[in-house]
């Protein structure tokens, strides 16, 4: 092996070769036409004609508040899926963390939502049972609380859609798994030997040595949340009224269903800068709570 | 004690079992799907008992029979061949890609990195128009390249995810490593690539059910109901008001047992490779 | 910013050319009509559909028969579900590499730049059309004369009813003529009394219903030959039909929001279900509805007449193209003529539409007609003589070519908006009505 090769820089860009040649190939052309794309009034199969900041004005300044209240109820959507999906995925990977007989089993059990998420059978089942005099509308009932119309509520239509992506944990639930399994029993014993309980072992050992998994679940979930589609695409279709309408939604239709190709590129790019800086906020303050192991 | 060792036992496994058993409601709906027809189905029960177990064997017969003449042993085979590569290729390209972003320090790794969290946050839909131009142009549409191709190039949220894996394997063992004579590329394929395996395994469980659920590259990308993975075919049962609801369900059910399987196996491999990695203490 | 502009602009166009190319610039370009006519030069052409299980094995079979026929080509075929195909469709439209025929709706307009208009080979007699009526070509032509696909089956917008519940409810049968304030009544007078829904379910696309509505006072939502326009400058012609909505709701006549979106298949139909006394069908859904009805209640026989009108107005309902194949714009003089040789033959071949039996919608020709009636069922005759009845009524009034617009399908979409926020009180009819048409002239000037 010479010298030259075993360099880091040239280590380096050989190993991300890659992802690199990929970039140059599949992303720096599409993204930059898409780019363009923004800047013009194009219908699918018509040429593009340049319109400048057309497009971006609609987005900020109609009179149709369409863009606008997408932006909202992703908003809304990410605020109220992502923490509860979080907590969900630790609490039961934690808990099938335990050496008991069936825990492999129990968590592919737990899986198998995740498995069939986009499914037409879901949307049948979910609006069953959120309907009017659905399971949950009896049990809202039973316990007192007046049985709510959920799909018929502009405000009230996300929280089936939010609790589907809750359901849907799966995946995060077996990154934590994995990470969980890495946290070295000695911890544990040498907290038992102190005197701690399994609540403060919890939150002294468990999240700590767990903060690296946490930080990645909660960027990539955040991510994805921003980028939700499909629920609202099987069960609402982005009604009633707008209510559920998330932004990759509304840019599916408009690149896909009515091929304005340029507003869809425009409303894309504002999306990405909008996920863009969340992923930046989360990732500037996990210094403060994050922990290495190697540190 | 042990009565009470007992005790508990039994009430966590009630209570793991009970919340599993509202967890896969839906899917066991849907299983039971199979055995019903379309009246049934759409007249909004919630019941897991069909009225007539014996429909099932019209669903599965006129399901696996599949669309003028092609049935869903080309279907499946074709989902097969399109995950199994797509998830060998996101492996190998992943590892290697996180290996320099975390392990090297070179100029230019932060851009890299940049450019690799951008790809995850484009809205695909946006980019898939100009990324069909460019496979049509080189005359790779109506094959599975466009589909399996990429899969080489790495995957931002695997190679995220790697990353943050790789943060956790000591940088001792590579520096130890080189003492013994290791320089960078073999530091990857003995030392950090085999202590990998549990986010390798991973990224294979995750990627598998990606590629096995993709609809929209096959959809745009192949040519031919000869070329159908199963996505796409079950999709097709769909139509305007006369959905065969029954057909769909049975094939649906069919579809999610390999990827179910799979989770299964691995599962276990995943506990398995973290306890015999090394990593602890 | 012009620099800037013209830079990017540069760019972007570098990338597209590089990466776009005509289609015809492969070794079928040399191919000539004669040759594939008289059968001594070969061809391969593509054609694509959306549609059923069903659809797809029989218009398989068809093809393999006109490849039986005419060894020389090859027709390729590709099939989708409704959905998938238009995403596959709009990616081919943006590589410019459309197949030679493709499947089309009422939506053609927004595909107009890439339809090949049929009216030469209509002319020159390589699609034989001697065996139906102007009015039935009528409906695939637009603004212009252009004939922009053969249609492969009509059919036309009704209301299926449940004749038993009105008798319940003492409130007299639909005719004819019927208003739809009459129509109004009728399904509030049944929430009253019976206790279930007068009307179950506008359809999934409220879109084609307001358009009719309009339509039947003599008006058009979009304008006949300017895609910029609109037809109606005011939005008298709308308040009614969203007043209309939120009575029936608010009464119990009608689902709400909520309720609609569970209604997803003929099976789960509210009228099949029992739970109200009228829906909207097309007719070549009818036969489906009522088996629906049946399997929950033998002995329940449902009944299909025209959409209600205005007092005075024009016909309520109208045949229309159910959908049709329509030829891409590739200049390949061969493929179209190979092209043109299967339309003619998927129109006219009496063995051809023995396989499809009128899945597509009622046939077009005369002899094809006549020859599935006599072999169909009672059912199947209902849907025949429905067409019929409401081909008669319209023909009064000239059926007319169909007048739509590039961006009908966001302007549609908006429609349903428009209606929920009216169902969920967010807007008043007024506001609502003003506000697509606000909605819909903005969309019209993008063109």
């Amino acid at each position: 092996m010479s010298r030259f090769m075993n360099k880091d820089a040239v280590a380096g860009y050989i190993f991300a070769a890659p992802f690199i040649i990929g970039f140059l190939f599949l992303m720096v052309g599409p993204m930059g036409m898409s780019l363009y794309y923004s800047f013009t009034n194009f219908q699918l199969g018509r040429v593009p004609t340049w319109i400048g900041l057309d497009n971006y004005s609609r987005l900020f300044f109609n009179n149709f508040t369409d863009f606008h209240n997408s932006v909202m109820v992703t908003f809304r959507f990410v605020f109220l899926s992502v923490p509860v999906r979080m907590v969900f995925g630790l609490m039961i990977a934690y808990v099938l963390t335990r050496k008991m007989k069936g825990v492999h089993f129990y968590r592919s059990v737990y899986y198998l939502p995740t498995l069939i998420g986009g499914s037409i059978a879901v949307a049948l089942v979910w609006g069953q049972l959120f309907q009017e005099n659905g399971v949950v509308y009896n049990i809202f009932e039973a316990v007192g609380l007046s049985g709510v119309a959920w799909f018929d509520s502009v405000s009230l239509a996300i929280y089936p859609l939010v609790l589907m992506n809750v359901w849907q944990f799966g995946a995060a639930m077996i990154i934590f798994a994995a990470g969980l399994k890495d946290i070295p029993e000695s911890y544990y014993e040498a907290a038992e030997i102190d005197g701690a309980n399994k609540w403060q072992a919890f939150f002294k050992i468990t999240l700590p040595c767990l903060s690296p998994i946490i930080l990645y679940n909660l960027v990539m979930q955040t991510i994805s949340a921003f980028m939700t589609f499909t629920q609202a695409f099987v069960i609402t279709n982005g009604g009633p009224a707008g209510g559920t309408n998330f932004v990759a939604l509304y840019i599916y239709q408009h690149a896909f269903v009515w091929r304005n190709m340029g507003y869809a590129s425009a409303m894309s790019w504002i999306l990405l800068l909008i996920i863009a800086v969340s992923t930046a906020i989360i990732l500037l303050t996990s210094k403060r709570w994050t922990f290495y192991a190697n540190e | 004690m042990a009565t009470k060792k007992l005790v508990s036992k039994t009430f966590y496994h009630i209570l793991v079992a009970l919340f599993g058993f509202a967890m896969v409601y839906p899917v066991l709906w849907m299983v039971i799907g199979s055995f019903r027809d379309n009246v049934e189905i759409l007249s909004g029960t919630l019941s897991l008992i069909p009225n007539d177990w014996a429909q099932g064997i019209e669903n599965f017969q006129v399901g696996w029979s599949g669309f003028a003449g092609v049935t869903f042993t080309t279907f499946f085979r074709n989902s097969f061949i399109l995950a199994i590569s797509a998830t060998i290729g996101v492996v190998l390209s992943s590892s290697v890609v996180a290996y320099s972003l975390s392990r090297l320090r070179y100029r230019g790794r932060r851009i890299v990195f940049m450019l690799m969290l951008s790809t995850m946050m484009i809205p695909g839909q946006v980019i898939m128009i100009p990324q069909f131009i460019i496979f049509h142009s080189l005359g790779l549409v109506g094959t599975f390249v466009p589909l399996i191709l990429p899969a080489f190039f790495g995957h931002g949220f695997f190679i995220f995810l790697m990353m943050q894996f790789m943060v956790s394997i000591p940088k001792e063992l590579d520096e130890a490593a080189i003492v013994d004579g290791c320089n960078k590329y073999t530091v990857f394929t003995r030392i950090v690539f085999p202590l990998l395996k549990p986010a390798l395994i991973t990224t294979a469980i995750i990627q598998f059910y990606w590629a096995w659920d993709n609809f929209m590259g096959p959809l745009i990308y192949l040519q031919g109901a000869n070329q159908w993975p199963v996505s796409i075919a079950l999709r097709n049962f769909v139509y305007a008001g006369n959905t065969n609801f029954g057909a769909m369900f049975a094939m649906s059910t069919l579809s999610l047992i390999p990827v179910f399987v799979m989770f299964l196996i691995f599962n276990k491999r995943l506990v398995e490779g973290i306890n015999t990695s090394g990593i602890k203490g | 910013m012009n620099r800037f502009k013209n830079m990017i602009k540069v760019a972007a166009l570098a990338v597209v050319s590089v990466f776009v190319f005509a289609a015809c610039g492969d070794d079928s370009s040399n191919i000539t009509a004669a040759g594939v006519a008289d059968g001594s030069e070969d061809v391969t052409i593509g054609i694509a559909w959306w549609g059923s299980q069903l659809r797809h094995d029989r218009t398989s079979e068809v093809i393999h028969m006109f490849m039986d026929l005419h060894p020389n080509i090859t027709v390729e075929y590709e099939f989708f579900d409704s959905s998938g195909y238009w995403t596959a469709l709009d990616t081919r439209v943006a590589a410019n590499d459309v197949w030679d025929l493709f499947q089309l709706g009422s939506n053609y307009p927004e595909y107009r730049d890439h339809i090949l208009p049929l009216n030469t080979f209509i002319n020159s007699g390589v699609i034989d059309t001697s065996n139906t009526t102007q009015e039935f070509i009528d409906i695939t032509t637009s603004a212009g004369g252009y004939i922009v696909g053969l249609s492969n089956g009509v059919n036309a917008q009704g209301i299926a009813y449940d004749p038993a519940m009105f008798v319940a409810a003492g409130v007299p049968l639909p005719h004819i003529n019927w208003t739809w304030a009459e129509f109004e009544a009728a399904a509030l007078e049944i929430a009253a009394s019976q206790g279930h829904w007068g009307f179950g379910n506008w359809g999934q696309n409220e879109g084609i219903l307001l358009t009719q509505f309009i339509r039947q006072q003599g008006y058009e939502l979009y304008h006949e030959t300017d895609d910029r326009a609109l037809g109606i400058d005011n939005p008298s012609t709308m308040v009614e039909y969203f007043r209309m909505r939120q009575t029936m709701v608010e009464a119990g006549a009608s689902p709400n929001v909520g309720q609609m979106m569970l209604i997803t298949d003929i099976e789960g139909d509210p009228v099949a279900m029992g739970q109200a006394a009228m829906t909207y069908v097309a007719s070549n859904q009818f036969v489906a509805l009522n088996n629906a009805a049946q399997a929950h209640d033998p002995n329940r026989q449902l009944r299909m007449t025209v959409l209600p009108g205005h007092p005075g107005g024009y016909a309520a309902s109208n045949v229309v193209n159910s959908q049709m194949f329509s030829m891409s714009t590739t200049d390949c003089e061969g493929r179209q003529q190979a092209a043109a040789m299967f339309l003619d033959f998927f129109a006219n071949s009496i063995d051809a539409n023995n396989i499809l039996q009128a899945e597509r919608g009622i046939p077009i020709m005369n002899h094809v007609r006549d020859a599935l009636e006599a072999n169909a069922d009672e059912a199947v005759a209902q849907t025949f003589a429905f067409i019929s009845m409401v081909g008669q009524l319209s023909d009064e009034d000239g059926m007319g070519h169909i007048i739509g617009n590039p961006r009908q399908a966001e302007i549609e979409d908006h429609i349903n908006t428009q209606v929920e926020r009216v169902i969920t009180g967010l807007a008043t009819p007024e506001e609502a009505a003003q506000a697509l048409l606000d909605f819909a002239l903005f969309i019209v000037s993008q063109n």
